[in-house]
Formats: structure tokens, C-alpha cells, sequence
């Protein structure tokens, strides 16, 4: 692997660092919408690597967001059901984030870097449950 | 039924949408979503868009509705996004729209539009 995910999450974290900080010549939106945006792909990857070790196939054709985001949609489990459409949701969120520059961003970073929390957490439980299962 | 002008509001003209003062005032239809044309009458689902904003009404009462579409930078296709305007954005109320994303969820969508449901602070 060229890059890691702890590597994705650094920079993510480093971001979130120099927010509170920015450089003179960046406005803190600038860093916000940054952050966002490395927010999903920290997320996604991480629910790509979660999926795929329990049987997931990446589609050949069609968005490989949407797709991966179904799979947990159909999950028979609300609480799984969930990821796919928390995961969604901060899809969106980063494409507001990287292609409406011109909407304003308010709170949406800590808003998307919460929901990425949330993902997070039911993630592992749902690696733990399948792991288990198969024991 | 919302707005018994809704049906025409989704479809007719952005400007006039935006200006009618039949809306409810917990609805707030962003300018990007009102002035999207070729979206607008793509969708033509409006119960279904009606339907999804009763719901999100019902479960989030106290907080205004931001109605935008957005689309998938990758691949294109169509999202309506309904996020819930909350003051405290804790994972109860992300939890409750997660519930009702879930609940509105058509996975056999066919014109490949989806519902997005989400909460965001005021």
C-alpha cells in the first residue's frame, strides 16, 4: 500500500489541528471544507477495508461510493443499515464541501467530522459481531 | 399533504418558489436546489419528496428543514438532502435521521435519485 489509513487520519487530525490555527493566507473555511472532504475518504477506506474482509465485491460499473454504501444499506441489522446511510450523508457533505464552494459551510466540518465518528464506532462493531459470528 | 402548492413549487419557477409565502416557514429550500432547473424536472416525485418531508417534519418538529439537491461528484447522480437544523447536533438526533433514512429507503429507486436524511447545526 502506497499510503496507510493511519496515514489518512494524520493528515485528517493534523488538519483539525491547524484549524484552530490557519495560516494567515488560508480563511479557516478553506481548512473546514479541507477537512471535510479527508474526512469522507478517511471513512470511506475505512469501511472499503471492513467490508471486503467480510465478502464485499467492488462493483465494475456505477459509483464505488454509492455501491459500498448499499451494501451497509442492506445490511439486515438497523444498526448497520445506518452506516450506509450515515455514510451517504457525509458523502454529501464532502461534495458540498469540494463543489459548492459558493453555499456557506457554517458548522459542517465538526458536523461531518462527528458523523464520521459515529460510522467509525458502529464499524468496528460490525467487524466485532461478524468476527465473532464466525468463531 | 404539506402545501397544497407544493406539487407546483417543485416544478414551476425558482423565483416564484422562492418567494411564496405559502411555504411553511420550517421549510427552507436553498437557492441551488430552487434554481436547478433540469433538476426540478427530472425529479417530478413529489409525493415522494412531500411524503419524506412530513416524516422528517414529524420526527424533528422543533427544527427548520434544509432542502437542497446535490449530486455525487463522482458519478453523477442525483441526491435530494434533508437536513434537520438543530441547535445541538448529538448522536440522538443523528441516530433519528439515520432512523428515518432508513425508513424512506427505496433501494430500487429507478430514476437514481436519492433521499439523503441528515442533521446539521444551526
Amino acid at each position: 500500500m502506497a499510503v496507510s489509513l493511519d496515514e489518512l487520519f494524520d493528515l485528517r487530525d493534523n488538519l483539525i489541528a491547524l484549524a484552530s490555527q490557519p495560516p494567515l493566507d488560508h480563511s479557516p473555511e478553506t481548512i473546514d471544507r479541507l477537512i471535510t472532504a479527508r474526512t469522507y475518504y478517511c471513512v470511506y477506506h475505512y469501511g472499503l477495508d471492513i467490508a471486503l474482509a467480510n465478502g464485499y465485491v467492488v462493483p465494475s460499473g456505477g459509483s464505488v461510493h454509492q455501491a459500498l454504501w448499499a451494501y451497509f444499506k442492506n445490511r439486515q441489522l438497523p444498526k448497520y443499515k445506518k452506516i450506509g446511510h450515515w455514510g451517504h450523508d457525509l458523502h454529501v457533505f464532502r461534495g458540498n464541501a469540494d463543489y459548492d464552494i459558493h453555499i456557506p459551510f457554517g458548522a459542517i466540518r465538526k458536523d461531518a467530522v462527528a458523523l464520521s465518528a459515529d460510522i467509525m464506532d458502529r464499524l468496528n462493531q460490525f467487524d466485532a459481531d461478524i468476527a465473532s459470528n464466525k468463531q | 399533504m404539506i402545501n397544497p402548492r407544493f406539487a407546483e413549487l417543485v416544478t414551476g419557477s425558482p423565483k416564484h418558489a422562492k418567494q411564496d409565502p405559502h411555504l411553511p416557514d420550517w421549510l427552507l429550500l436553498d437557492e441551488g436546489t430552487m434554481s436547478d432547473e433540469e433538476f426540478l424536472k427530472d425529479f417530478g416525485q413529489t409525493l415522494r419528496v412531500e411524503t419524506a418531508l412530513a416524516k422528517a417534519h414529524a420526527a424533528f418538529p422543533e427544527s427548520r428543514l434544509r432542502v437542497r439537491m446535490s449530486r455525487d461528484p463522482d458519478s453523477g447522480l442525483k441526491a435530494l438532502s434533508i437536513r434537520a437544523m438543530v441547535s445541538q447536533n448529538t448522536k440522538e438526533t443523528r441516530e433519528l435521521a439515520a432512523d428515518l433514512a432508513i425508513s424512506m429507503y427505496e433501494p430500487d429507486v429507478q430514476n437514481g435519485i436519492a433521499l439523503v436524511f441528515g442533521v446539521e447545526t444551526i
